[in-house]
Formats: C-alpha cells, sequence, structure tokens
C-alpha cells in the first residue's frame, strides 16, 4: 500500500484490485492534519515573542518565508511517501491543504489566547497568524507519520529516498526544530555566556549527534542504507553537508525573525552556531519522523 | 487495508491510485481546503508585499486618547488608548500623566507598554489620587527602543 500524501493516503487501502474496502474519507486525514498541526505549532503559539514578530517582522521577510515553505511543504509532501513517481499536482493540493489547516488552527488558537482582539488591526492580526501557519503547516504535513494509522509505515520509512532526498529532509528537519527555539530571546542570551571554546565544543557535539543519527538510526537498518559506503564516507557525505545545510537554514530564520539586523559578524555566528545544535538534532531525526 | 498479495499486485507507482481517489465523493471538500490554502498564502503574501510597498520607515508616531476614568477606593484611574500613527514599532514605549493640582502641585504617575506595533493601539491605565476630571492632565510618550 502507497500512501499519496497527508490527506490523500487514506484512500489507498482502496487499491483497484481491492474495490470492497472503504477508502478513509478526507475529514478523518484534514482532523489528523489538524492534530498534527496543534502539536508541532502550540509550543509556538504560547511563545509571545512569536505574536510579537508577527506583528512587527518586516512584510518581506514573512512573505518570503510563506512564499519558501511551499516547495518545503510540496517535497515533505512527496518525500514522506518515498515513491518514485511525482505526480506534482497532487503534492501541491496536500501542502495547499497543510497552509490552510496552518491558518485556520493559528487563527482560532490566538483568538481562543485573547492574543488577537477586537482592536487588534488587521496587518498586525494577519502577521501573527501567518507566522504561526508556517510551523502550524508543517505539522499538519508532519501528522501523517506522527499520527496516521498506516500499520505499513514503519516499512514503507525504509526507503532511501536518494542523497538529495536526504538531504532534503534534513533541511526540513533543521527548518522545523529551528523555527521553535530561534524567536526567543534566549538563543541571543546564550550566544552571549558561550565563549568560542564553548562555541567550539558545540559544533563538535552537534556534528557528533548528527552523525550518531545518520549512521545509527537515520536509515532504519541496514538493508537502506546504501550500499558499499563506509562510515567516514557517511560522514563526509550526509553529516558534514547536512551539518552546513542547516547552519544555513539558521542564518536563514535567524534573519527573518531579524535577529541578525545589526550585530557583529562574530555575534552572528555565534547564534548561528547555538540555533544549529537543535537545528542538527532536527536534521537528524528528521528520518525518524518523516 | 490490502493484503500483502494485493499489495505486491499493485504498481509501484503509488500516485496511479490517486486516480482512485479522485474518484471519491469527498473530495471537492479537499479542493475547497486546497482553494482556500491557495487563497490564503496568495492573499497574505499579496497584503504583506503591498504593506511593504506602501509603508514607509517614519518613526513611531504616538498618540494618547483618554478613555474612561473610574473612581477607586484610594483615587481614581484614567485609562487611556496609545495609538502608533507611525510606520515604525515602539518596543519599552514609556508614559506619562501629570495632573496639576491648583496649588501648583503636580501629581504624576507612568506606565511602559512592551510593544506598540504600526497602526496599533494598546490600552493602559493610569492612577491618580485626585480626580483626573476635575484638574488638567498633561499625557505625553516619553520615549521607546527599537524592538
Amino acid at each position: 500500500m502507497q500512501e499519496a500524501g497527508v490527506l490523500h493516503g487514506e484512500a489507498k487501502g482502496a487499491g483497484r484490485s481491492d474495490a470492497s474496502q472503504a477508502p478513509e474519507p478526507f475529514r478523518i486525514g484534514l482532523a489528523r492534519a489538524f492534530g498534527g498541526a496543534l502539536l508541532f505549532a502550540l509550543p509556538l503559539m504560547m511563545t509571545m515573542e512569536m505574536w510579537w514578530l508577527g506583528s512587527y517582522l518586516e512584510p518581506y521577510r514573512l512573505a518570503l518565508l510563506l512564499v519558501v515553505m511551499f516547495p518545503l511543504l510540496v517535497g515533505t509532501s512527496h518525500l514522506g511517501g518515498f515513491r518514485e513517481t511525482f505526480r506534482f499536482s497532487e503534492d501541491a493540493e496536500d501542502a495547499l491543504v497543510a497552509y490552510a489547516v496552518g491558518f485556520i488552527a493559528a487563527t482560532a488558537l490566538l483568538l481562543l489566547f485573547g492574543v488577537i482582539r477586537y482592536h487588534t488591526s488587521f496587518g498586525d492580526g494577519l502577521g501573527m497568524v501567518a507566522l504561526q501557519a508556517v510551523p502550524g503547516s508543517l505539522g499538519a504535513l508532519l501528522a501523517r507519520s506522527q499520527l496516521g494509522g498506516q500499520p505499513k509505515r514503519e516499512k514503507e520509512r525504509t526507503h532511501y529516498a536518494g542523497y538529495f532526498g536526504e538531504l532534503f529532509l534534513m533541511v526540513v528537519g533543521a527548518l522545523f526544530l529551528t523555527l521553535n527555539v530561534a524567536p526567543t530571546e534566549e538563543i541571543i542570551l546564550i550566544a552571549f555566556k558561550m565563549t568560542e571554546w564553548h562555541s567550539l565544543a558545540l559544533v563538535a557535539l552537534s556534528l557528533a549527534i548528527m552523525h550518531t543519527f545518520v549512521y545509527a538510526a537515520g536509515f532504519h537498518g541496514q538493508a537502506a542504507r546504501p550500499e558499499g559506503v563506509t562510515g567516514w564516507s557517511l560522514f563526509l557525505r550526509f553529516t558534514v553537508v547536512g551539518y552546513a545545510l542547516v547552519l544555513l537554514v539558521c542564518l536563514y530564520v535567524l534573519w527573518t525573525f531579524g535577529r541578525t539586523d545589526s550585530v557583529g559578524s562574530e555575534e552572528v555566528l555565534s547564534m548561528t552556531l547555538v540555533v544549529g545544535f537543535p537545528g542538527a538534532i532536527g536534521a537528524a531525526a528528521a528520518r525518524l519522523i518523516l | 487495508m490490502p493484503t500483502p498479495d494485493e499489495k505486491k499486485d499493485q504498481p509501484t507507482g503509488g500516485w496511479d491510485s490517486g486516480n482512485d481517489r479522485e474518484r471519491q465523493p469527498s473530495s471537492w471538500c479537499e479542493a475547497v481546503f486546497a482553494a482556500l490554502g491557495l487563497l490564503l498564502v496568495v492573499g497574505t503574501v499579496g497584503f504583506l508585499i503591498y504593506r511593504g510597498i506602501t509603508s514607509g520607515t517614519r518613526p513611531p508616531a504616538i498618540r494618547i486618547e483618554r478613555r474612561a476614568i473610574t473612581p477607586q477606593q484610594n483615587g481614581y484611574v484614567l485609562e487611556v488608548d496609545i495609538r502608533n500613527d507611525g510606520d515604525r514599532t515602539a518596543a519599552a514605549l514609556t508614559l506619562e500623566g501629570e495632573l496639576e493640582l491648583p496649588d501648583g502641585e503636580k501629581e504624576t504617575s507612568d506606565v511602559s507598554l512592551d510593544y506598540v506595533p504600526s497602526n496599533s493601539h494598546r490600552r493602559a491605565g493610569l492612577f491618580f489620587e485626585h480626580d483626573p476630571a476635575k484638574h488638567p492632565v498633561k499625557l505625553r510618550a516619553k520615549g521607546y527602543q527599537e524592538p
């Protein structure tokens, strides 16, 4: 049984040779998507920096974040099922549904928490909702693998997504965890507290953790690991390249949140490495989550 | 769920079975949600770009409006609405109210607000011992910080 995506997957139980099998209706997938949006985005909806960022973030950066998320959502929808063939329209449809779920969940909860009130200006409220919709939509797509009742999933996930597919998954995982920590003031504070030696140690630990995941858990067993690949080759091809991508993701997220504005380059590097730590864990664990 | 045998019979390209889904009666609902998502994203991005183009870089311009005065056990509270007509957000905005008594003495109260974004308003209250309705009260924003 294959899955097409978070919301299509349910219908796959009804293969053409099995017409009697009733497909899971769309609303079940939708409920699961809302569950995922809540599970993954609730911590951010309850983070005050996210509300403030939503209202004072530069509009261009927020718009860019929403646009950048689209190919990531489409790719996540595609790779989540690890299929050989790629029908873009269905993945795009899933990504758009995920956006809708993210927006609706964010609006409902921000209203419920009293963050958005009658006197909140339209631009203010929209900014807050749009910012929350980004992790929300990703959560909606991840819901399939986390909350999905797909008994065959474990087996399917052992598929190797291809080199660039693996790197793509790392970027998505890194983005996900990075979004969770980058808006907080603590990142700046930690960067201030750390010396260069602390930073170096953090880089070493990030790489070590990433490599452990990639090597030991990343491919869910030996069968799926590409043939004839040694530990060092894995380290150079996946861990190091993955970590570099993680740092770029962190830099992008920090820039989006205005954390790099008028900050010295050393401090920017320090912050990037701090955020890069959860980012690296997210990247490494992406294979387990997705 | 198909049995393992049926699974084997299926072609590897799982997308093919997507055709089956499109024949499901529930797919219009999915199309509605996808359309809603498209509308929300395109609309939001469009609005943000519009806002980016139209908004200037003027510093915060704070306007303070008086609201209700409520007598309390130890004095009065004067509620105020703080509006930011500028283009930039004022963070850590401080506000002062100065009530002038007939004998020339002054009673001051102040309040600070975390964030007042552009074109938004926040409500705050200033406590006074004397009735702000019966004495002249000067309200002014004292300073802010860029977020």
